[in-house]
């Protein structure tokens, strides 16, 4: 089929006429291609709004019914949409191929021959642009220089740099991941990971055994037994009246951690099952100084059951006035400046606790003590970690043959070894607070063990709601149980609280609401017993010889005691639910309250 | 006591789940009267297509040789072109092709565990063996990609040659790259960033259709800018056609310098004769040559040092190290939140540490190679340099060997064709006599 | 009319050298071409052509290959492996976690398009028992029932469909493959099973009149 010239017109009307059409259909595609929304155009906000209505009222027919309709319309639509665009892309390569193919022609025939004009150059062109060749390649030298930097400084590059960095990684064990992939079962009873000399910012600021003293640095005090280093704290307050009160601030995320104060720091944190927060009110105004969101680590993404009583800010946080480290139910640890600047977090692993995680941190020197039990004893997943305060580093961890437990660990500094004395079931084991190392348990509690240790002159005084309460002798090695417990009692025995310990005395207070006074060096029978009208989380607190409670319905008692029996000097009104501990200070209770933090108090004047 | 009830139950549940997790899966039921049905899964599209697909490669290189070098008929390369670009490129889906079948090979040669089809060598090797003998044959009428550029060029503008030679080298140093992510198994950047295969398949990515789409519109002005400019194997192919036994040629018999076909190729691949140099012209040119093999060493020096600190920035392309990158944000609390490969890292069970050494591994791999792929730019440049300053005699009007694909579209313009055809009785009836290459002259 | 094909015209001797030095370089050309197709295609046997296909145990549900297919419509889809199936009654691969009743309506369905068909078998003992098919056109691989199956038995799983698969040289689904479950496997058995289902469905196959399952077992890679 020879084509002529004279065709000329009717091949470039039939290419303008195949042009035209691709591009309608093209434009069309474009279109419907624009319209599309994401690719699983099933997941439509609202037809997920309208399932998860469907889900709070599940007879609503109407909305039922309007699901079914979306559903429908938008799956006819997903699969039109992919019809349309198959169809139209047949349709445009078959018009574009064949606008070519007319267009070429037409090209073709209109074909002429070039006329060239005047001489042929002289030059060689190649030869010109060898001449430009040197500058050229200079300038690209240049330029890929200067995107080999660009790269180099925006190509993320968070990995370790070096080889011996890494070396160092695996051995601290920061890898964080390594730690919870390493199964700890395997890893023997006690794991000593401390290393020959651990690197880092020296801390040579470590607060002084006085300056603790003078503050409130964890759960239940310096020495985690509630016993206040002043003399002087108010003893009557109401808050329908105001009287006695300084300040009271709103906490904005519930918990039931208890303050810690250092100076004029008060920290509390809070947590909701999607948010995690740290908060330090000024200890003059009750102003919050600052918030800070801890976000989550990777570690700690999954959110863990808690019970409601428990809540996902169960851990008191600690300080030792250079940090302050807090603790979420989700296994996350951070620590944070007193500007409220993250200094680090680690995740150690969403914990299997059936309430929740709720044990509190502590503090020996610059090691930040975690109890963190979980599971059954069977599981082996509980185990006592050490963290360095500077880095997070772990310093070393203790495998724990025990099951999930609630109850905080104490440390004891002074007579011998710094330990550290934990409580869970059935074994209170004490623990050399340097490496970790085992220094003696005794088989003393059962079930879930929610009351911390107390410590005092030599003795650890360990309460569960059964089977007893005992005085455990803290020197001995191995177990202790059959050697060791100085004696036991069973009458008004704690489930919540934490023992009191006087220096005559030894107190439980049981969430049922009764006061049990035992002897301290003698035990036996309780000397007296007082009933109050309200039931205890609140673990008491003592200030001279006046002992200071909390119930859970917002009344709370100073009771002044001595051998015959307890006084009740007061009964104060808090207004509000209180299931956390108070902190002590030089005339002031600091005590949070279901929604507020209270600073009780009264004004100095000067 | 309250409390031991008020907990006592959660636990009960805790204790059921935990021990129906712990359980077997959930039994296959007996059924009285159904067999349990064994589900289909349809059949492989098509594996006999592998063979002829290689039958249909030797047939339409041979053809385009044929065609180009023997009968020289622009409209018989045209049409093979079409058939070409429907086989190879819409009916096939664009795989298997030549140019991406590079990679495969790289892969091959460097990890011995990866097994390549022969249909892959035999695509990557025939045309480097038909170009050894007949110059680009492949290009100018078989490779889709080729073919659908073709198609839609129209010819026009020409590159002015500085702009040409430089944008020329893009494609070695495309080459380098894809052999170095092919060889360490990284990507296959060719086939990744192919822009004309989402045509061929009528669906793509919406980024890749814009690039075919640019590159296509481009083409109807300035040809076939994928050839000259990216294409990879092309490269290869350039260097292998200009030792080519046969190659195409613009004149059946002899040049009579008519000038012509001077412009008509729209690949910029005829170069005029050379003229007589004078003394001081040829003492430059001399003194640049020496400048040139001087500096080239210092070039593949210098890429290769700059080469060699692009390790972090090359190795991101592999996976693992971005992976460990992620990874390693995220402990540092500094990428949030996770990815799916990161949880499915973390499911795994591996060790991170582990992870990192492999990361680093890569990495410090890719320092290595990056010096290499720097030093072959390196040497890329330099050669193109001396390559530009070295003079060749050229007595007449002559395709550019390595450049040209082989199209045919020069014939036409040819006096000397036009009589071949018996399109014109006499070469006056083109070219008046007087004018520069008039019969007489 | 030119019958020969068309040789350099300048043979004159000046080019002479030049001629040589192409004759040389092509002849090694042709030899290292040669020899490098011979080595690749000779290496331990022959490598027959490749497919893709994913690893069931390793592959997460993440959803990636319903969007990152070049095919608009995935070529990878759920498969229901009967031989693994519990028949539930309550399938956490067909039903949505909030569903309301146990019945085939839109709302409780996880399945974005329908795409799970369900047909009771039996009632036995107070339990009844479904059968949950796969309606292939209707599925756009998006494994959603794959993550709900996997909290059962995980009898629902991901598959390169070939007839719908192009081969890709780089598949585009392998690349954004968060698992690296995407593996090339020899193409005249392009198919993947999981551990625990392939030594039922061999045992199957083993008996002659169960075709359906020996045809499965010929096109499943049995490592």
């Amino acid at each position: 089929m020879p084509l002529r010239t004279d065709h000329y017109p009717t091949v470039l009307l039939t290419a303008i006429v195949a042009g035209l059409f691709s591009i309608v259909v093209a434009a069309l595609l474009v279109v419907d291609y624009t319209r599309r929304s994401n690719d699983l155009a099933l997941e439509l906000p609202e037809y997920q709004t309208l399932k998860q209505q469907l889900s709070q009222e599940p007879d609503n027919t109407s909305l039922r019914e309007q699901i079914r309709k979306i559903d429908f319309q938008l799956r006819e639509e997903y699969f039109r949409q992919r019809r349309f665009t198959s169809h139209g892309a047949y349709l445009l390569a078959g018009g574009v191929v064949f606008w070519l193919i007319t267009l070429r022609l037409a090209f073709t025939l209109r074909r002429k021959l070039p006329k060239p004009t005047g001489q042929p150059s002289r030059e060689d062109p190649d030869a010109r642009v060898a001449d430009y060749g040197i500058p050229a390649v200079a300038m690209l030298v240049l330029l890929l220089a200067g995107t080999t930097f660009a790269l180099r400084t925006l190509s993320p590059d968070a990995l370790p740099d070096q080889r011996e960095e890494l070396a160092t990684l695996s051995k601290l064990g920061l890898s964080k991941l390594g730690l919870s992939k390493l199964g700890l079962s395997k890893l023997g009873k006690t794991q000593n990971e401390s290393t020959p000399s651990p690197k880092g910012p020296a801390d040579t600021k470590l607060p002084t055994p006085a300056e603790i003293a003078r503050n409130w640095p964890r759960f239940r005090g310096p020495r985690g037994n509630g016993v206040s280093a002043y003399t002087n704290s108010p003893t009557t307050w109401d808050a329908s009246t105001g009287a006695g009160i300084l300040w009271q601030t709103p906490v904005p995320l519930p918990g039931n951690s208890s303050p810690t104060v250092w100076g004029d720091a008060v920290f509390v944190t809070g947590a909701s099952d999607q948010r995690h927060e740290v908060y330090c009110f000024d200890a003059k105004s009750g102003a919050i100084r600052w918030q800070k969101e801890i976000r989550r680590t990777p570690q700690g993404a999954k959110t863990p059951e808690v019970s409601e009583e428990t809540g996902y800010a169960a851990s008191t946080c600690a300080t030792d006035g250079l940090r302050v480290y807090t603790m979420f139910a989700n296994g996350d640890v951070a620590a944070l400046d007193f500007n409220g600047q993250l200094v680090w977090t680690v995740g150690l692993g969403t914990p299997k606790n059936i309430y929740g995680h709720a044990a509190s941190l502590a503090l020996a020197r610059d090691l930040l003590i975690v109890q963190f039990d979980q599971g059954s004893a069977k599981e082996g997943k509980s185990q006592l970690l050490a963290l360095r305060t500077a880095t997070g580093q772990i310093a070393w961890r203790a495998a724990r043959d025990v099951p999930n437990s609630w109850s905080s660990p104490i440390v004891v500094e002074g007579e011998g070894q710094a330990r550290i004395i934990t409580a869970a079931s059935p074994w209170v084991i004490a623990y050399r607070a340097t490496d970790g190392a085992e220094l003696w348990r005794s088989k003393s509690l059962r079930a879930d063990v929610g009351p911390s240790p107390v410590h005092a002159d030599g003795v650890v005084y360990v309460v569960s709601e059964f089977p007893c309460l005992s005085a455990i002798r803290d020197d001995g090695k191995g177990d202790i149980t059959k050697t060791h417990v100085a004696w036991t009692a069973d009458a008004g025995l704690a489930d919540t609280c934490g023992p009191l310990v006087t220096d005559q005395f030894v107190l439980l207070l049981a969430s049922f609401g009764t006061l049990t006074c035992y002897d301290k060096k003698a035990g036996g029978e309780p000397l007296w017993e007082i009933d109050f009208d309200d039931s205890f989380s609140s673990s008491p607190g003592l200030v001279g010889n006046r002992v200071y409670l909390f119930g859970e319905e917002g009344k709370s008692w100073v009771v002044e005691i001595d051998r015959d029996g307890g006084k009740i000097i007061s009964e104060s009104n808090l207004g509000q639910p209180c299931v956390t501990s108070p902190a002590f200070q030089d005339g002031r209770i600091y005590i949070r309250g279901k929604e507020t933090l209270f600073c009780l108090g009264t004004k100095e004047e000067n | 006591m309250t409390r031991l009830l008020r907990y006592g139950l959660p636990w009960i549940f805790l204790l059921l789940l935990a021990g129906q997790g712990a359980a077997e899966l959930i039994p296959t039921p007996e059924f009285s009267d159904h067999p349990i049905p064994t589900a289909g899964v349809p059949d492989s599209r098509a594996n006999l297509w592998q063979a002829v697909d290689v039958a249909a490669l030797l047939v339409a290189l041979s053809l385009a040789s044929y065609f180009a070098l023997v009968t020289r008929s622009r409209r018989n390369l045209l049409l093979l072109t079409i058939v070409s670009l429907f086989w190879f490129g819409f009916w096939r889906g664009g795989c298997v092709c030549s140019i991406g079948a590079t990679q495969n090979v790289a892969l091959a040669l460097f990890d011995t565990t990866y097994a390549v089809p022969v249909t892959v060598v035999i695509f990557f090797t025939l045309p480097l063996v038909f170009t050894l003998f007949f110059g680009r044959t492949f290009c100018a009428a078989v490779c889709p990609l080729g073919a659908i550029q073709e198609l839609v060029s129209l010819g026009g503008m020409t590159v002015p040659r500085w702009l040409d030679h430089a944008l020329g080298l893009i494609r070695y140093i495309y080459l380098g790259a894809a052999v170095l992510f092919a060889a360490t198994g990284t990507a296959f950047i060719i086939c990744r960033y192919d822009p004309f295969v989402a045509f061929f398949r009528l669906s793509g990515s919406t980024g890749m259709l814009i690039f075919g789409g640019s590159l296509l519109l481009v083409g109807l002005l300035i040809g076939r800018p994928y050839c000259r400019y990216l294409c990879p194997y092309g490269a290869i192919l350039g260097l292998l056609s200009s030792v080519s036994k046969w190659h195409v040629r613009i004149t059946p018999i002899e040049c009579i310098q008519c000038r012509l076909c001077e412009d008509v190729c729209p690949y910029g691949a005829i170069v005029p004769p050379t003229v007589d140099q004078d003394a001081n012209v040829k003492t430059h040119g001399k003194r640049r040559l020496l400048l040139m093999l001087i500096l080239a060493p210092v070039l593949i020096g210098a890429f290769a040092w700059l080469g060699t600190l692009l390790a972090v920035p090359i190795s991101w392309m592999h996976p693992e190290v971005q992976l460990a990158e992620q990874v390693r944000q995220e402990e540092m609390g500094t990428a949030q939140p996770t990815t799916d490969a990161s949880d499915a890292f973390r499911n795994s069970g591996r060790p991170v540490d582990e992870l990192y050494a492999s990361a680093l591994a890569h990495r410090a791999r890719f320092g290595w190679l990056g010096g290499w792929l720097g030093a072959w730019v390196g040497l890329v440049i330099g050669v193109k340099l001396i390559h530009l300053s070295i003079r060749r005699r050229r007595d007449d009007y002559r395709t550019e060997r390595s450049g040209c694909v082989s199209c045919g579209r020069c014939f036409w313009y040819c006096p000397n064709e036009q009589l071949r055809l018996g399109l014109i009785e006499d070469i006056s009836e083109m070219v008046p006599a007087g004018s520069p290459g008039g019969a007489d002259s | 009319m030119n019958e020969k094909p068309p040789t350099m015209s300048d043979t004159q001797p000046a080019n002479n050298r030049r001629d040589f030095l192409s004759d040389g370089l092509r002849v090694a050309g042709v030899l290292t071409v040669g020899s490098l197709a011979g080595y690749l295609a000779g290496r331990r046997g022959q490598p027959g052509a490749l497919r893709w296909q994913i690893d069931p145990d390793k592959c997460m549900g993440c959803g990636n290959c319903a969007t990152h297919c070049v095919l608009d419509l995935s070529a990878v889809k759920a498969v229901q492996c009967f031989e693994m199936c519990g028949y539930c009654d309550i399938c956490t691969g067909f039903y949505d976690v909030g569903y309301t009743q146990l019945d085939t309506a839109a709302e409780n369905q996880l399945c974005p398009t329908g795409a799970i068909v369900r047909k009771l078998v039996e009632e036995k003992a107070g339990q009844r028992f479904y059968e949950y098919t796969i309606d292939n056109p209707q599925c756009i691989g998006c494994a959603k029932c794959v993550k709900g199956c996997a909290l059962m038995n995980g009898s629902l799983y991901l598959q390169v469909l070939h007839d719908r698969c192009l081969n890709c040289n780089e598949c585009s689904i392998a690349v954004a493959c968060p698992t690296e479950a995407f593996v090339r496997v020899p193409a005249d058995r392009p198919y993947r099973m999981k551990k625990q289902a392939l030594p039922l469905i061999q045992q199957k196959a083993k008996d002659p009149s169960n075709r359906a399952a020996r045809d499965l077992a010929d096109r499943v890679q049995s490592s």
